[in-house]
């Protein structure tokens, strides 16, 4: 097999791909792009409801996209590969009004659901409340933060590279936090990871990962409409 | 239990270090780095362990690692600014820089010791009011570093015992696998747990998720008399 290392190789007869996806991170990047797309600033309100937005992102088709950006990338392209399975890391807000149990219910028994998906859902949590810096306003802020996410990928990675359970991991999230293991896991458990992330973000993540793909190449074979991806196709050509 | 070249087991110990300091100075009214006997901490710690069941009575300290965070502080004096916002600075970069100092030039140079500093990060959070954003400073990979380091040095064989100093359940996931996959031993170390009035059952729960998942747990209320300056 013409595949990087000969030692691998006769291990393995396939490349075994596993994805590490941030579901927050990655609506909003999707909710950006259509945004730019649109010509139109995202607002606050906008950001608030990137994870439901993202609901309608054709998910069913994200594990044959990343196969073939896969399939592109010097070194690794002419080895068989086989997806393993899709993580996806979702917190949602703590809010316990009602609205967040839509999204709840459908990362449960939609998403979860589909061949290859495990979502793993966290709650976010409060930090102590911060005084606006307006003067006149002076209203107290409740930050909402995500408590124990990246730790929990971190381990994933890491852990399951130690069981040896994937060669390849495809990396979906932006945050320096996650550099640590992906080292660890390249020099010490000689893993690949490829990083996924939009042009202007994640630039440290992208260096530390072996290699990478940009989340706009992406993006058209998973956007809902048609006509978007029209835009897109077009606008990316331009 | 396996052991290092010598027969004996190895230890090694991982502490967060705000998280520690937060409960320490509830429990004795003054910061750690006032009134703990950083210096005496391994022995302790050390003779506390060899008085466990099941661990062995020839014991070696390994590594004492601290993960502590700081705010960015300035150096830079702002200009043309209030006066009360200038103290502020003055007061900021004092109080960080002093704790920074004291975390590279006193503790990091104790035998054993390495403290990792990281930065916390302005994280500004948007005022819906009016539009304005307050600043919101926070830890940014702490526990991630600590995760990362319970598990690749575990990977690397380069210890037996991990005594984990922090209460915070995000590690829960690296302690279970340590012991489960790479058959290492993760003692917890923290203060007994105390219900709190306006707490609920689920943050008790949360806050005792560490102590509950390591293989064994130690006390610090026992080991206040020889740690308390």
């Amino acid at each position: 097999m013409d595949w990087i290392r000969s030692g691998r190789a006769r291990t393995h007869d396939v490349v075994r791909v596993r994805v590490f996806l941030d579901h927050w991170e990655f609506a909003r990047s999707c909710q950006k792009s259509l945004a730019e797309l649109k010509g139109r600033k995202i607002t606050l309100a906008d950001e608030r409801k990137a994870q439901s937005e993202a609901e309608s992102v054709r998910w069913d088709k994200l594990a044959r996209a990343l196969m073939g950006r896969l399939d592109m990338m010097e070194y690794i392209a002419d080895a068989p590969k086989e997806m393993r399975a899709v993580d996806v890391y979702a917190s949602v807000s703590p809010k316990n009004d009602g609205s967040e149990n839509p999204l709840r219910t459908w990362l449960r028994e939609h998403l979860d659901r589909l061949p290859g998906f495990n979502v793993h859902q966290s709650e976010r949590t409060y930090d102590p409340p911060e005084v606006c810096r307006n003067p006149v306003c002076g209203v107290k802020i409740t930050p909402e933060v995500e408590k124990g996410l990246k730790t929990r990928v971190a381990c994933d990675i890491l852990s399951w590279a130690v069981e040896d359970l994937y060669d390849v991991g495809v990396l979906v999230m932006d945050d320096p936090e996650l550099i640590p293991s992906i080292m660890c896991v390249q020099e010490v458990l000689d893993k690949q990871i490829v990083h996924v992330g939009l042009k202007r973000n994640g630039e440290k993540v992208r260096s530390a990962a072996w290699g990478h793909v940009l989340l706009e190449d992406i993006l058209p074979d998973i956007f809902p409409e048609e006509e978007w991806r029209q835009l897109y196709l077009s606008r990316a050509s331009s | 239990m396996s052991s290092g070249k010598n027969g004996k087991a190895r230890v090694r110990v991982f502490v967060d270090y705000s998280n520690f300091a937060r409960r320490w100075e509830s429990v004795t009214k003054s910061s750690p780095h006032e009134n703990f006997k950083w210096d005496a901490f391994p022995g302790v710690i050390l003779d506390h362990l060899a008085r466990m069941d099941h661990v062995s009575a020839e014991l070696e300290m390994r590594a004492i690692k601290i993960y502590a965070s700081v705010k960015p502080f300035d150096e830079s004096h702002p200009e043309n600014e209030e006066e009360s916002l200038v103290k502020q600075w003055l007061k900021d970069r004092g109080e960080e820089g002093l704790f920074k100092k004291w975390l590279q030039d006193d503790l990091d140079q104790l035998p054993g010791y390495t403290v990792d500093i990281s930065m916390q990060i302005n994280d500004p959070v948007a005022c819906s009011d009016c539009g304005h954003s307050a600043d919101h400073f926070v830890e940014r990979g702490v526990d991630t570093k600590i995760a990362i380091d319970l598990l690749a040095l575990a990977t690397r064989d380069l210890y037996d015992i991990g005594v984990l100093v922090s209460e915070d359940s995000d590690l829960v996931p690296s302690t279970k696998c340590v012991q489960d996959v790479l058959d290492k031993h993760i003692v917890h170390l923290g203060f007994a747990p105390k219900k709190r009035i306006k707490e609920s059952k689920k943050d008790v729960s949360r806050k005792d998720e560490l102590r509950a998942s390591s293989w064994g747990h130690l006390l610090l209320d026992d080991m206040l008399p020889a740690l308390l300056r």
